[in-house]
């Protein structure tokens, strides 16, 4: 267990240097350079070129990306090309705010869909099935900039109960929450009712029924119990999905954190902060999938003798 | 006479498939969801229709000072935006960059992951783990971000935009053709295209690639609906396509300063967003069941 953990980190570290690489050369191929975003009416070619020469803009692309690389390896993500701030400062001080607020929701998006999924799947077929699937569809295709502007109307112009924008109290993370929220209770919704739906066919819940087990354990112990891994799955997609993209909607909150830091390096050129946003941004997107990983050993027997037998039993992904 | 044998063969397989289509037809028709969602997706492919014939880009553009932010009314049915432009005229002429988007991003998608997919699957050993470990790395990049570098490099218009949305949807294909590629390869009739002296590639793409389109094709049709939220986001962000073109992203993010006495220039092209989406996912949905007849019971 641990050592598959271990081998799933350090895999993770080529992964990174061609994520690294990548970034850096499309940062590179794009027109325009941050010396452009700098330059002024009353600046000479000599201070255009000692400023294209202070960001190595002289030398080639290859020669900047080993530069980079060589600190990244030591740990140093640089600083900012514009600010001068590290990015790791600048990084660690919004992550918070992405993190809490992308956690928030998810469970406000789980402990709504769990038991919209259950139900569905329960009375399946039925009116109420219908209509929690065609909700979960349309929560789906709901932009959620769109949910998040419209709930900013009523709520916070209109009805002036919950402010627009970050204010660092819980009433901030009213709004965003349930915007992000709404496309994860969709989701996970569906999921949850087509795989109960899907475990309910088993004979094992014949078996428990017909030894006398009470449908109500049924439902939490054989039925849940046993359609959770695909739930999960999703769950963690989802964490990972809104780790990631949170920039749509941190834009329309002004909410100070990662992706709206990312929204800002990528349009003003600023290629250490884009890269090492997305080195981090990445690197916590592995982590959920591998806690993912290693929660469904918790969760499964089956899947956590696969991992004591050791390496040569391993079902490949 | 070997070319009789396979003009009769080709025939027959020809007719086999028209029958095949029908009956998934059939299937689909009696999807209330599905019906839908076709319903909707055709109304918005008129909508596009007609505003290419009709509405030119300078009546959507052009500056009518004395009627901003009309409310809706009997003339102006979405009302006007600050620059005095009538809402309806500008969402119509709008579809046709999320339909592009929501067909040619996903085609571009499905284009590449087949390709690269089905060669993986096929050929198993380090051409499968050399495409695999890209998809990985792929995919642990975020869409949202791979999409702003992408439109930063290319530059904001339509064919970027679809481009953008399309490379984030590559790794996801790719999987999803390996796998299903997978599961057909050891089939009796690869063996004997095999036997019949097929190259590999074109055993590939004659007998590997038709046989196990179906999940792609359900893939497909639900990516659209992925594909039109994400491009609007993008424009949204100003990764995309920006005003004075009216992308229905780009329209909801115009109307952010104009909130508090203009909110109907969210509403609506927020609404077309979503409609468009989910008739995508419906149809999907359809299709799914259609094509998988198994699945229903």
């Amino acid at each position: 267990m641990l050592r598959y953990s271990a081998m799933r980190l350090l895999l993770f570290i080529p992964i990174i240097i061609c994520v690294t690489f990548i970034i850096f050369a499309l940062m590179d191929l794009a027109p325009g350079t941050i010396v452009d975003t700098m330059i002024t009416e009353e600046m000479t070619e000599e201070d255009i070129e000692f400023l294209r020469s202070k960001y190595d803009l002289d030398k080639p692309m290859i020669v900047r990306y080993g530069k980079y690389l060589g600190n990244l390896l030591r740990g140093d993500l640089g600083s900012s090309q514009i600010t001068g701030l590290t990015v790791w400062s600048q990084f660690s001080e919004r992550w918070p705010n992405t993190m809490w607020l992308s956690l928030f929701s998810l469970m406000f998006g789980v402990a709504l869909a769990i038991p919209a999924g259950i139900l569905a799947a329960k009375y399946a077929g039925t009116i109420w099935d219908n209509i929690t699937t065609a909700i979960a569809m349309l929560g789906l295709s709901m932009p959620n900039f769109w949910l998040g502007l419209m709930l900013l109307t009523v709520f916070s112009l209109k009805l002036k109960i919950f402010p627009a924008a970050y204010d660092g109290t819980w009433r901030s993370f009213v709004l965003p929450v349930v915007a992000n929220g709404f496309a994860m209770i969709a989701s996970i919704t569906r999921q949850t009712r087509s795989s109960i739906l899907d475990v309910s066919r088993q004979d094992y819940l014949r078996t428990a029924r017909a030894k006398g087990v009470p449908e109500r354990q049924v439902t939490t112990r054989h039925k849940l119990g046993n359609a959770w891994i695909p739930i999960i799955t999703q769950i963690g997609m989802m964490l990972g999905v809104t780790l990631g993209g949170s920039a749509v909607i941190e834009t329309v909150y002004s909410w100070p954190g990662v992706g709206y830091l990312m929204v800002e390096a990528i349009s003003r050129r600023d290629t250490t902060m884009a890269c090492g946003c997305v080195i981090l941004t990445a690197t916590a997107y592995s982590l959920v999938l591998l806690l993912v990983d290693l929660v469904y050993a918790a969760i499964d027997p089956r899947i956590r003798s696969a991992y004591a037998r050791g390496k040569k039993r391993r079902v490949k992904a | 006479m070997s070319s009789k044998v396979k003009t009769q063969s080709m025939i027959s397989s020809q007719y086999q498939r028209e029958n095949q289509l029908l009956a998934v037809w059939k299937r689909l028709r009696t999807n209330p969801g599905a019906v839908v969602g076709l319903i909707i997706l055709c109304a918005l492919i008129l909508i596009m229709v007609y505003s290419v014939l009709f509405i030119s880009y300078e009546e959507i553009t052009v500056i009518n000072s004395k009627n901003r932010f009309a409310p809706p009314s009997a003339e102006y049915p979405f009302g006007t935006d600050e620059m005095g432009r009538d809402l309806m005229k500008r969402i119509f002429y709008g579809s046709r960059y999320s339909l592009a988007v929501a067909f040619g991003s996903v085609f571009i998608g499905m284009v590449v992951g087949i390709f690269f997919g089905s060669i993986a699957g096929f050929f198993g050993g380090w051409v499968d783990n050399l495409i695999m470990r890209i998809a990985d790395i792929m995919s642990s990049i975020p869409g949202t971000l791979l999409g702003m570098v992408i439109v930063t490099i290319l530059g904001a218009n339509l064919i970027n935009l679809l481009i953008a949305v399309g490379v984030a949807s590559i790794a996801g294909f790719i999987r999803m053709a390996r796998a299903s590629v997978l599961t057909v390869k050891s089939n009796e009739y690869v063996e004997s295209a095999r036997a019949i002296g097929m190259s590999e590639l074109r055993i590939i793409f004659t007998q590997v690639v038709p046989n196990s389109l179906s999940p792609l094709i359900v893939t497909a049709t639900a990516r659209m609906a992925t594909s039109v939220l994400s491009a609007a986001g993008l424009s949204f962000l100003g990764f995309g396509i920006t005003a004075p073109k009216p992308e229905w992203g780009a329209l909801i993010s115009g109307s952010r300063a104009f909130l508090n006495y203009a909110p109907h220039l969210c509403y609506f092209p927020g609404l077309f967003i979503m409609l468009m989406a989910f008739a995508c996912a419906l149809l999907g949905d359809g299709l799914r069941d259609a094509l998988d007849p198994k699945l229903k019971k």
